[in-house]
């Protein structure tokens, strides 16, 4: 038990430590998928095989360098292919930060250009959301007389194009974007792919509904002899899956949550542990050692402390004095130091009568030479035991008040994770609720198979009779 | 001293015990930067007037003394007139005594701990006689990994697997809602339905204390059956179920007793979090509730009260000593 307890202490200790080199800064704060992402994992299994990844199909939608060029296609009459240029422009100091697309034409009549990207979408069931890259274009030369028709479009295989923003552009040198968000959840742009706004298929759903070869392209129609730029033409898909533990609602990387939860479990569980054992010792052993007054008066308040039901007064003493780790761990280490206190009081009872102790008082030794010298040492053991089944009873306090919301919200608790899943209303979310559970009841686990089995060692009562 | 010297003890006792709780309950309420904040807010409105001021001084009677608003409250916590609820407007101690959230609390403290010392006592004794045993080990692996599960925690897996997958039970609640408008059924069904609302938080709650138990259960009973009349029983060539029954676990039970008691707070922490997880509508819900609106006068009562009945079962598990252990009466 005692080798096993170890074991698992470097497990946490190491995930403890692993965790902001992993993953520096706050985990909640960063969207690394859809919401409610399942673990990638889940894929291997019959019933994941609609899951999606994160699909990021333009490399370089920015054009911030002349390559970007070759990622694209081009499609025109060919009998106008003279009239054409394609160029790469740095960014200019009126336009967007990045490089863009520069096609001009010389043609004196209307000439129609397609920019397009083929992909394949791999998945059998569509992605949590995607998003178009906030498309920016440009036309030089553009009037009312002369609109340069511009259109973004997706299509699915040959048969359907869903057209999100096509416009004519009637302004010169002005850079012009869609005005709504170009997000499969936004309103403005399902109506935009041709979906009602109250509709409950999501557009992701309506578009990406099978596994295909897909086409984003932008269409551009001139007028007349012109030139435009565009640039920010990219499209990003969020999975239904990520990484080892999945996302919670904000699509933030559930492992690297769990993680960072190990070290303030970790930490609570050891400061508030060894602060409320540090109380029980030294009240354990000046009650233990004086008689009379000191002893009664000190007996009696841990009596008196030990009536109070532990938790409630707990909340309510965080609801009055704040929300934070400090407040967290010295209340659970205040509240933490009777038991302790009492069984060391009734050791030094009997420790103090016995000769050595006697011995040491007649050589002349203090009391506080004797309490540390002789008595301490008698005791080191029992504090041990003590500390090991402390840590997981604060463990489990603060967890608990994470749950019920009384935890420190700046910071990433295992009860918290929960607790966001319940506030969520995820509970059926599987992969939200039961890492951090059994995060916590795997390091409370680790110190009470330490303490039981220090506990074996060091308990005479507990030695088998031979 | 006798059994009545004892008990006038303990009772004397318990009288301090409770002085002690209603001051502490004092203090905390006065760090609060409830009342005083709310006033010291209005003082410093300019909108308000100082009419509005002196009102609410009035009302919380502030203007008072210190000793005088202690004596306030201290007959107010004696007589249980908390005041009202910031929410609700009643007073608190309708809230607690005539909407069945006592009923209910104490319903699933009392089942639960029923259970969980059955439970205990009986694992406990059955593994003890072998020690070392596979049934042992595991019996003991068990109860420390249910100590070491976070109580929400198993009430949501309970919830997620008998509720949601398997249906066999209501994912929460005390009662069905439409009892409020359909009325409540007769008996058999009345009680069928409550069981069944009632057996995912008891379960919950169970498993919370149960390893408790055994583990203290199987702790006493080594020692006890380690002790010279247990071999002198033996050696009077007395069956082992008798020897295990009749001599040991008499004696062996006693500190189960206590243990009971002092386990109450730390219970009634448990009926809080199972409460909250079920929505089971008893005192730990109100209370959790009170928490998340500040709602400070049920706070107050509520902590109050928690600690009172703490107290009390302190005081029980004191005169039930008292009765069975002859030698505690001759300290």
């Amino acid at each position: 038990m005692a080798a096993l307890g170890v074991i698992m202490l470097i497990i946490a200790i190491g995930a403890a430590l692993v965790a902001p080199v992993l993953y520096p800064g706050n985990p909640q704060l960063v969207k690394v998928s859809g919401d409610f992402a399942q673990p990638g994992w889940v894929a291997y299994f019959p019933d994941g095989y609609y899951l999606s990844n994160n699909m990021v199909v333009v490399s370089d939608p920015s054009f911030a360098n002349p390559s970007a060029l070759q990622e694209w296609s081009y499609n025109y009459p060919q009998a106008q292919g003279a009239f054409l240029s394609f160029a790469w422009s740095p960014s200019t100091p009126v336009g967007p930060p990045s490089g863009s697309l520069q096609i001009t034409s010389n043609a004196s009549s209307s000439l129609g250009v397609t920019v397009s990207k083929v992909f394949h979408y791999p998945y059998h069931g569509p992605p949590s959301k995607f998003q178009l890259r906030a498309f920016q274009i440009d036309a030089q030369g553009a009037s009312i007389n002369q609109p340069v028709q511009v259109s973004l479009f997706l299509t699915r295989g040959t048969e359907k194009t869903y057209t999100f923003w096509s416009t004519n552009v009637t302004n010169s040198n002005q850079w012009i974007s869609p005005r709504y968000l170009l997000d499969s959840d936004a309103d403005q742009f399902k109506l935009a792919g041709g979906l009602q706004p109250g509709e409950p298929l999501s557009l992701s759903a309506a578009i990406f509904s099978q596994v295909n070869d897909y086409t984003l392209g932008v269409s551009i129609h001139f007028s007349g002899p012109g030139r435009v730029n565009l640039t920010n033409l990219g499209l990003v898909a969020d999975g239904t899956s990520f990484g080892l533990l999945g996302t919670d609602s904000q699509g933030s990387d559930l492992f690297a949550e769990v993680l960072h939860g190990a070290r303030i479990s970790l930490f609570v569980g050891l400061v508030s542990a060894f602060l409320g054992i540090s109380l029980g010792l030294i009240v354990g052993l000046i009650a233990g050692y004086k008689t009379g007054l000191t002893d009664e008066a000190l007996m009696r308040f841990t009596d008196m402390m030990l009536v109070l039901p532990a938790l409630p007064l707990l909340l309510v003493l965080i609801t009055v004095l704040g929300q934070n780790i400090f407040n967290i761990i010295i209340l659970i280490g205040f509240l933490g130091w009777m038991g302790f206190a009492r069984v060391i009081r009734s050791q030094v009872l009997s420790l103090k009568v016995r000769p050595f102790i006697e011995a040491a008082r007649a050589a002349g030794a203090g009391t506080g030479r004797i309490l540390k010298v002789h008595i301490f040492p008698n005791v080191v053991s029992l504090t041990y035991v003590n500390l090991a089944l402390a840590v997981p009873a604060a463990i489990l306090t603060e967890a608990a008040l994470s749950f019920l919301g009384l935890g420190d919200p700046t910071l990433i608790s295992w009860g918290q994770i929960i607790s966001n899943a319940q506030a969520a209303n995820a509970l059926k979310d599987w992969w939200w609720i039961i890492p951090p559970g059994i995060g916590i009841a795997f390091v409370s686990l680790t110190f009470v198979l330490i303490g039981y089995a220090l506990d074996e060692m060091f308990n005479p009562r507990l030695r088998r009779r031979r | 001293m006798g059994l009545r010297g004892y008990i006038l003890k303990r009772f004397a006792y318990t009288i301090f015990l409770v002085l002690f709780v209603i001051i502490v309950n004092w203090l905390i309420f006065q760090a609060m930067p409830g009342v005083q904040g709310a006033i010291a807010a209005l003082q410093g409105n300019p909108r308000s007037t100082p009419k509005q001021y002196q009102f609410y001084q009035d009302i919380y009677g502030l203007n008072k003394p210190p000793l005088d608003r202690f004596i306030t409250y201290f007959w107010s916590m004696l007589t249980f007139s908390f005041g009202n609820s910031y929410q609700t407007q009643h007073p608190v101690i309708n809230d607690v005594a005539h909407t069945g959230r006592l009923f209910n609390t104490l319903l699933l403290v009392g089942a639960s701990t029923v259970l969980a010392i059955l439970l205990g006592l009986v694992i406990g004794v059955i593994v003890s006689a072998r020690r070392g045993s596979s049934v042992d080990s595991f019996s003991v692996t068990a109860s420390l990994t249910t100590f070491s599960l976070p109580t929400f925690w198993m009430g949501i897996m309970l919830i997620t697997f008998f509720a949601t997958v398997l249906n066999w039970f209501p994912q929460g609640n005390t009662v069905p809602f439409d009892w409020g408008s359909n009325g409540i059924p007769p008996w058999p069904q009345y009680l069928l339905t409550r069981l069944q609302y009632l057996t995912l938080p008891l379960v919950t709650l169970t498993l919370f204390q149960y390893g408790g138990y055994l583990l203290l259960t199987r702790a006493t009973m080594l020692e006890t059956l380690s002790e010279d009349y247990i071999t002198t029983a033996r050696a009077k060539g007395l069956k082992e179920r008798a020897v295990l029954y009749k001599h040991a676990l008499k004696n062996a039970s006693l500190p189960i007793v206590t243990a009971s008691a002092l386990a109450f707070g730390t219970v009634l922490g448990g009926a809080i979090i199972t409460e909250t997880v079920f929505n089971w509508d008893g005192l730990g819900l109100y209370l959790f509730n009170a928490i998340q609106n500040k709602d400070f006068p049920v706070m107050q009562a509520m902590f109050y009260i928690l600690a009172l009945s703490v107290i009390a079962a302190n005081f029980l598990s004191d005169l039930i000593y008292g009765i069975l252990d002859p030698r505690i009466r001759y300290e």
